[in-house]
């Protein structure tokens, strides 16, 4: 803290660059494994699977880029990078505001404590959610144009919000938990392999 | 004679196809927005993903028009709306990304988030992304490799069956080198002047053609039919 700078420099920008890289691969990993268990529903799940992987990239992006806005531009380039492929658009909104959110909490804790980073990486796996977003907004505009074609309106109604909020429910449920496996197991890697290695 | 969009009119797209998503416009329209948008495909040469496209969303009009009154069991209903009603509305966008992502080489979209001025701590990242991408394949394929050598891995169930174990053999080695490839990257950036101020130059020029404002204008055509209530 002496005479470390507090603002990010350019080797910071490409550590970032580089770690994002490797964040971005594992959602895609995510999405090609999610699609194989169950193809069109699992859809949703990708978050879930992508928290579970993806721990030991935010540990060590954190352990070489201890400053504010390491996480927040790692957010930033997803949601870009979710805008760029087409997903929906409130995606790159939502991966920014988790972001900057992960960033604060890893910066209250001043990126070291182990728990606080954990708590970081838990919001920051929310911000996967932005392309699975439509799944829960549309019902509402499904319901209209489904109206139109000949089906009970109210049976179509509740029907779905069951399934909506089950999903929805399941969905956060189950991205807390393959968070905490996932950051954990994070951080066992770092311990285990970057600390000895004397690359942290 | 295969023309390209420039980048620019590609992100004009793009944000357009997000406000067409919340609008909820009549058939026509939207048939017209899906030609405009499929438009570029074509014109690009790509044209299996044009009939891609074009019979994606035939497919999924009809099964709007004879499936759907027929379904009553509410989760297929659901996964099939989405289907046929939300990915129908995502679809400019997904045509939009799609096209930007087989026509844009990442030199032209590094020079492009320069000539709109995207700050630099989003520039380098994406720079180094784009960089890094071939990088990462050729090592994962030599972990592979490596990992073959000794007999662990093999397989494409190897995942499955152990799960931590390849994760763990696969995972930090990549990482490993991604911290070495951030280094040199860094070191070999700086040294072609990266961080330096001023104008820096760039092998891509970008210049709007009549191709590129012809478009712009059509992007805007449905949101204008729509607003002046033109079909309703």
């Amino acid at each position: 803290m002496l005479n470390r700078k507090k603002k990010i420099q350019i080797k910071d920008l490409v550590a970032i660059g580089v770690y994002t890289a490797l964040y971005f691969i594992m959602v895609a990993i995510s999405a090609l494994l999610v699609v194989f268990i169950i193809p069109g529903y699992s859809y949703v799940f990708i978050p879930v699977v992508s928290a579970l992987l993806s721990g030991t990239i935010f540990m060590l992006l954190v352990a070489k880029v201890p400053r504010f806005g390491a996480i927040t531009i790692m957010g930033s380039v997803m949601g870009i990078f979710f805008f760029i492929m087409g997903r929906f658009p409130g995606a790159l909104f939502i991966c920014i505001v988790i972001a900057l959110v992960a960033d604060g909490v890893a910066y209250l804790f001043q990126y070291k404590n182990k728990l606080g980073i954990l708590l970081s990486y838990l919001v920051f796996s929310f911000s996967t959610i932005g392309p699975v977003v439509p799944m829960f907004i549309f019902p509402n505009v499904y319901v209209k144009q489904l109206e139109e074609i000949g089906h009970d309106a109210s049976y179509i109604e509740g029907a779905f919000s069951n399934i909506s909020q089950t999903t929805f429910i399941l969905l956060i449920g189950g991205i807390i938990v393959a968070a905490i496996i996932g950051g954990v197991f994070g951080q066992k890697m770092m311990n285990k392999h970057f600390e000895k290695a004397g690359i942290v | 004679m295969k023309k390209v969009l420039d980048p620019r009119v590609k992100l004009l797209l793009l944000i357009l196809a997000a406000v067409y998503i919340s609008i909820q416009m009549s058939f026509q329209i939207e048939l017209l927005l899906i030609f405009i948008y499929v438009g570029p495909l074509f014109m690009a040469g790509l044209y299996s993903l044009t009939f891609i496209f074009l019979s994606f969303y035939l497919f999924q009009l009809l099964i709007t028009q004879f499936v759907v009154p027929h379904i009553n069991a509410a989760f297929v209903i659901y996964i099939i709306s989405f289907l046929v009603f939300g990915l129908r509305s995502l679809l400019p966008s997904i045509i939009a990304g799609t096209y930007s992502i087989k026509t844009t080489t990442v030199s032209e979209w590094i020079a492009t988030f320069k000539k709109i001025h995207l700050p630099n701590w989003l520039l380098i990242p994406l720079a180094v992304i784009a960089r890094f991408f071939p990088t990462i394949r050729k090592d994962y394929q030599r972990i592979r490799q490596a990992m073959a050598f000794r007999g662990i891995g093999t397989g494409f169930w190897a995942l499955i069956k152990h799960p931590i174990q390849t994760l763990e053999f696969i995972l930090i080695p990549l990482l490993m080198n991604a911290t070495k490839v951030a280094e040199d990257l860094t070191i070999s950036s700086l040294t072609k002047g990266l961080g330096l101020p001023g104008k820096h130059t760039s092998i891509v020029e970008l210049k709007l053609t009549a191709y590129d404002w012809i478009y712009i204008v059509f992007a805007f055509v449905p949101l204008a039919l729509h607003l002046g209530g033109v079909f309703s």
